[in-house]
């Protein structure tokens, strides 16, 4: 029942991550992470290694180029059974718009999904 | 650039570019904004997290405002992009909407738009938001993407006339 998060490379997804290591480290299990093809082999390791910092154990799956990274993430939580967690994206107005794979993502996923939003950004 | 007209209920609205001693008046407009219009998270409710995005927008953006008894009633903002689009986002204070004030204040960020070389500009809103969707239409707005809860609409500016550019 490890919970599963789509990692982006940006602010707003090390938040979303952050938030579902957080939420891995108070169930006592460990959190898999699924990164798109964009997404820099540094940013696995530091996933691994904040989670070493919180005493998770991440696993990460990256998906191929020309990949869906949502079939993925919808795959994952299938196999967890657990709930998945996404980052919204944010505008240049600072609209919140969950775009074609998160929408897909709402429809499809086994369990609940969590589209995270910082609570301090405006 | 200032337009002066009466909407539809009569009132006298002057709709022109943002301007620093506009801005407690502006985030009255926002403080007093129905939560129910809220779109897409914004305006912010949260009172430090709305100074600080009606800070950013006017700071970052090319902003118009409507203004009616001296006080901001309408706001729309044309917001830079890396890839050199424009992003705009349109407020209308709950007690002047279906007026006919969001048009002009559409024109107006446009026009303004058009006189600082913007060419290309885009919008994201709720599929529900009929009255927003036909004021954009009416713009010349397209629409280019659509899911359950978004639409994407887009609109590539000519460049300024010569009557434009000294107005």
């Amino acid at each position: 029942m490890r919970p599963v998060v789509w990692l982006e490379a940006t602010e707003a997804g090390w938040e979303a991550f952050r938030y579902a290591l957080e939420m891995a480290r108070a169930r006592g299990v460990g959190l898999l992470v699924v990164c798109g093809p964009g997404v820099a082999p540094e940013a696995s390791e530091r996933a691994v290694a904040e989670g070493a910092q919180q005493g998770v154990a991440v696993e990460v799956r990256c998906v191929e180029p020309g990949g869906r990274v949502e079939l993925e993430v919808c795959r994952a939580g299938e196999e967890e059974g657990a709930e998945v967690v996404v980052a919204a994206h944010r505008t240049a107005t600072r609209k919140v718009v969950l775009g074609e794979a998160i929408t897909w993502l709402l429809v499809n996923a086994p369990g609940p999904v969590v589209v995270y939003r910082s609570p301090r950004e405006p | 650039m200032t337009a002066r007209f009466q909407d539809r209920r009569g009132r006298t609205v002057e709709v022109r570019p943002y301007r620093p001693e506009d801005r407690e008046s502006l985030l009255q407009m926002y403080r007093t904004f129905d939560p129910a219009h809220r779109a897409q998270g914004i305006p912010p409710l949260h009172p430090l997290r709305l100074v600080e995005w009606v800070d950013l927008l006017t700071r970052e953006g090319l902003n118009v405002v409507a203004i009616h008894a001296g006080r901001v009633v309408g706001h729309a903002v044309l917001m830079p992009e890396r890839d050199g689009a424009y992003e705009l986002a349109i407020f209308v204070h709950q007690d002047y909407q279906g007026a006919g004030i969001g048009a002009r204040l559409i024109e107006a960020v446009l026009q303004v738009g058009r006189e600082r070389g913007v060419r290309r500009v885009w919008l994201t809103v709720e599929p529900w938001n009929t009255r927003a969707i036909a004021a954009y239409r009416r713009a010349g707005f397209r629409r280019t993407a659509a899911d359950p809860w978004e639409e994407v609409w887009e609109l590539t500016l000519d460049a300024p006339t010569d009557q434009s550019c000294g107005s």
